[in-house]
């Protein structure tokens, strides 16, 4: 029999297109987002037409569609966002004449039924009636496993005045969470939460498609790689914005943005990709600034955990007294920070812009859930900019260096963890926790310096291996909790369950300290022993013939509810040091040496590697006071203290 | 002329009154002494048995800072406050002692230092305390003023839109307040200026007639005041290049560094008996 050798030939050539394709993606499509966005700059509003094809990537038949429609969130004083927050959010008000909100005026199935009717808004965290931030659908029949539903979606959206992240003030336009986007099915049920104060966002990776037009003095910037620009006769122009891999869509429009493009390229690993700037006029003085900050991140992350691999990355600068969406994350797509007085020495400006590009790794790349498991982003990416931010700016210096003040970014980071209250652990849900700041707390600040801990306990390197082996491993994927500490458990090769278990779930705090060190001469034996009987000539020979001995005691607690194993150095006045080995998990331990000389001091944790201490000025202990600082930082502030009177006394 | 005059007289007047010079230092030392006790004992509380105060002797350590703020910030509260009553306790000890000031000033020597002084000093704290309340009348004039100042700043940049207006505005604003609050003081120094002189009693018309004096010779005068700042910045200067180059790490940097920053803030007496002074000299140049 003859064989179809031709046919197979293109068989066998269409397959392998097709395996180049798939394998070209970074993630499994499960959106496919095609939107027609027209801004309305004096309605403050989006018009958009969306066609959304989603599939079903479970093992489950899916009868109904969950909803994010977030700028409900601002819509009323009722909403859950508004209850929770008091109408404010990081210090900024709500503005009550400009509410946002999202209209739904068409849902259908493509060639099918209408459901603009069979929408339904529910409350699946909070029951509260007011909140219109998730909505579902019933569909007329279940998407089966591995197959698709296509939608039409025509959707007004009414922005806010800039709050929370997204808005317009005047003419400066953040689109962002601005249209429905469907939840994730997970686990087999729908992960769709509300809109609330500390949450963000968690979405399916997919394709965007995005249409957008504005008035032509506008100069755009979205996520994604333009792929189209057209003039069109009513005075707009068009942009077409197209990103594969990613799982949210965020735009801005502004006229006072001056647009700077720059190619960064790196050898090893490779990166090849364009940096956009969109800075507002009025901060072009921190132009440079902007792009040396983004150079490094784009360095730091690609050579620490892995190459960024989109074409672009655009850095929006947000309009002066648009700051409420000033450091925010989007894919491809994220804003800065700045003020034109800002002075170098203070780096916000580089913090902001190295922390939120780095959020296109731990949320953009590796997508965790914001909802549920906050750290898993704030914290990682808290930690990766500590580390940035030293290697850059300088290990002490790292975020102030300006009028004789340096202070680091650790120390930044480890000042709320001092003082946090024992009500929340690490990882919670984002609006279960007791306030926005016990969230921020311990999602950013506690986290990052639990990472810290952890690396200067198992080792730079090992540490390094772990970050890297969790990115690979889950980009592109929603890990949670237990994956992160799976993948350190490997590569570490250690049970480090004592670790994550106390330092994730409890809210207790760790502090190890030295509560006692003392020398005493060891007294002759005096009184009546049974044993021997010794006559006063035997003892003045023996006091003649020995040295003075004395009993040296060292004792450490465990203040804090916390266990971790420690080490403590004890020094004697002679120069000889012991470093001990404690497990801590005793509430104390007394050490006791009998020496020729005394203690000098006694140090648990003497290399500050336990950055989750909460306490580093209790951690030694000096048997003589060491006076002079306290002299020269109490003159010092009396001084400052004499030059106020002098002041106040012309 | 007048002015230069006014000026080597207010300089040598006070560069031959040491005493008066030292007394109001100790003044100042006694006060400042209280927040050094409290910042001391609680400091070596804190400090002095950790390791972690052998790097505070060469810089600062945020670590133990924000510690120290944290588990000390009931006595840290406690010292601001003693901070704030002593600033106001001052004020009121400073408007006595201008008394002696001037009065020692104006009169001529027959009795002892000591006995002029303190004279001066009770005989116008009263005075001079009524003159401290109406010219709160000044100071509201000077706050209103500034509002408008403020809202007129608001408008022009857009409420802040403008960042780069705001900063030089806000530099202007800086600056005229300054100049205001410098103005306000020169007129509270000639006001006690003649009711020192005339051994007046009508405390408010002397503010008024003082304002009157100094918008009648306004150059003359701003000129004298503006030559006596120059001269604090001067030292200022001088102290701070000092500062700059000692490493203030050792126990004996530390001794020279308190005994340079205690001769600045003796300085700043030397100064202020030098602006007494030399308004003294251009008032009775002025009126005679």
């Amino acid at each position: 029999m003859k064989k179809p050798i031709i046919p197979l030939l293109l068989s066998l050539f269409v397959i392998f297109v097709i395996c180049q394709f798939v394998s070209a993606s970074m993630s499994e499509h499960i959106v496919n987002y095609k939107i027609k966005a027209r801004l309305l700059p004096d309605e403050k509003a989006v018009a958009g037409q969306q066609v959304l094809t989603w599939l079903n990537s479970s093992d489950q038949p899916v009868g109904e569609l969950q909803f994010h429609l977030y700028l409900n969130a601002f819509k009323n004083n009722k909403t859950t966002f508004i209850t929770e927050s008091g109408g404010a959010h990081r210090g900024f008000k709500l503005d009550k004449k400009n509410w946002g909100y999202i209209n739904i005026e068409r849902f259908a199935v493509a060639d099918g039924p209408d459901l603009t009717d069979a929408m339904e808004h529910i409350q699946p965290d909070d029951g509260n009636e007011y909140d219109q931030t998730v909505m579902r659908v019933q569909l007329p029949e279940p998407v089966l496993p591995q197959e698709t539903i296509t939608l039409e979606i025509d959707f007004h959206s009414k922005l806010p005045k800039v709050f929370a992240r997204s808005g317009f003030y005047e003419d400066f336009f953040m689109v962002a969470q601005w249209f429905p986007k469907i939840g994730v099915f997970w686990k087999g049920e729908w992960n769709c939460h509300q809109y609330h104060d500390n949450t963000e966002f968690f979405a399916d990776y997919g394709v965007y498609e995005v249409e957008i037009t504005v008035p032509e003095e506008y100069v755009v910037g979205a996520t994604g790689k333009r792929i189209n620009e057209t003039s069109n006769s009513d005075g707009t122009k068009t942009y077409t914005h197209y990103q594969e891999d990613v799982h949210d869509f965020a735009w801005t429009a502004c006229p006072d943005f001056v647009e700077f493009r720059e190619p960064f390229r790196m050898e090893n690993p490779h990166v090849d990709t364009e940096m956009i700037l969109l800075i507002h006029r009025m901060h072009l003085n921190h132009k440079d600034r902007y792009l040396s900050a983004l150079k490094n991140g784009i360095e730091f992350y690609s050579e620490s955990y892995g190459a960024y691999p989109y074409p672009t990355i655009t850095l929006v600068d947000p309009a002066p007294k648009a700051i409420a969406a000033a450091g925010m994350e989007y894919p491809t797509l994220f804003t800065g920070g700045t003020m034109w007085w800002l002075p170098e020495g203070l780096h916000m400006t580089e913090m902001v812009t190295i922390h939120e590009f780095g959020h296109g790794y731990w949320y953009g790349m590796v997508g965790s859930n914001e909802f549920e498991e906050a750290w898993l982003d704030e914290g990682i990416n808290s930690y990766s900019e500590v580390k940035a931010m030293a290697k850059y700016y300088g290990e002490d210096r790292s975020m102030i260096d300006w009028a004789g003040l340096k202070i680091s970014d650790l120390v930044y980071q480890r000042a709320p963890v001092i003082g946090s209250s024992r009500l929340d652990p690490i990882l919670k849900n984002s609006w279960e926790y007791y306030s926005s700041g016990s969230y921020a707390t311990n999602t950013y600040a506690k986290a990052a310096v639990m990472l810290l801990t952890l690396e200067n306990y198992l080792g730079e390197s090992v540490m390094s291996e772990i970050m890297r082996t969790y990115f690979e491993r889950w980009k592109f994927k929603h890990p949670t909790s237990e994956d992160f500490v799976a993948v350190a458990e490997e590569v570490s090769g250690q049970d480090l369950s004592w670790f994550f278990d106390q330092f994730l779930n409890s809210p207790d705090k760790l502090d190890y300290a030295i509560s006692r060190i003392r020398s005493r001469e060891v007294q002759d034996p005096e009184g009546i022993f049974d044993d021997q009987a010794r006559t006063e000539g035997q003892e003045a020979e023996e006091e003649e013939q020995e040295e003075k001995i004395y009993r040296n005691e060292v004792v450490v607690v465990r203040k804090g509810e916390l266990i971790f194993p420690q080490e403590i150095l004890i020094r004697f006045e002679e120069g000889e040091e012991v470093m001990e080995k404690w497990d801590g998990r005793e509430r104390w331990k007394r050490y006791v040496y009998f020496r020729p000389y005394k203690l000098e001091s006694a140090q648990v944790d003497p290399e500050y590697k336990i950055l989750l201490d909460i306490n580093f000025t209790n951690n030694s202990r000096l048997m003589e006071p060491n006076k002079l600082p306290v002299w020269k930082h109490a003159l010092r502030l009396m001084f400052q203290f004499q030059n106020i009177l002098s002041l106040f006394s012309f | 002329m007048k002015v230069l005059k006014s000026y080597s007289n207010g300089v040598r007047e006070a560069t031959i009154r040491p005493k008066m010079v030292l007394l109001l230092w100790f003044f100042n030392l006694l006060f400042g002494f209280i927040i050094f006790y409290l910042l001391y004992n609680r400091l070596m509380e804190a400090m002095s048995r950790s390791a972690i105060s052998e790097g505070m002797l060469s810089k600062v350590n945020y670590h133990f800072v924000f510690e120290f703020l944290t588990y000390h910030g009931q006595a840290w509260s406690t010292i601001r406050s003693t901070a704030v009553v002593l600033v106001c306790g001052y004020i009121m000890v400073s408007i006595y002692l201008l008394g002696g000031i001037l009065h020692s000033l104006v009169e001529t020597p027959k009795t002892s230092f000591s006995q002029r002084f303190f004279q001066g000093c009770g005989k116008f704290f009263g005075r001079f305390f009524r003159l401290f309340i109406y010219s709160l009348i000044l100071w509201f004039v000077f706050f209103v003023f500034m509002f408008i100042l403020y809202q007129v700043g608001d408008a022009l940049t857009g409420k802040g839109v403008n960042e780069q207006l705001t900063y030089y505005l806000f530099l202007v604003g800086a600056a005229i307040a300054l100049f205001f609050i410098f103005f306000i003081n020169m007129i509270q120094d000639y006001a006690r200026i003649k009711i020192v002189t005339e051994d007046s009693r009508y405390v408010f018309r002397s503010l008024f007639q003082s304002i009157g004096f100094v918008f009648k010779r306004l150059g003359g005068t701003l000129v004298l005041y503006y030559l006596l700042v120059l001269t604090g910045v001067v030292i200022a200067l001088v102290y701070w290049g000092f500062k700059a180059v000692i490493p203030f790490s050792s126990a004996a940097a530390i001794l020279i560094t308190f005994v340079v920053s205690q001769l600045f803030i003796a300085s700043h007496a030397w100064l202020k008996v030098a602006f007494q002074a030399g308004q003294l000299s251009y008032y009775t140049d002025s009126r005679s």
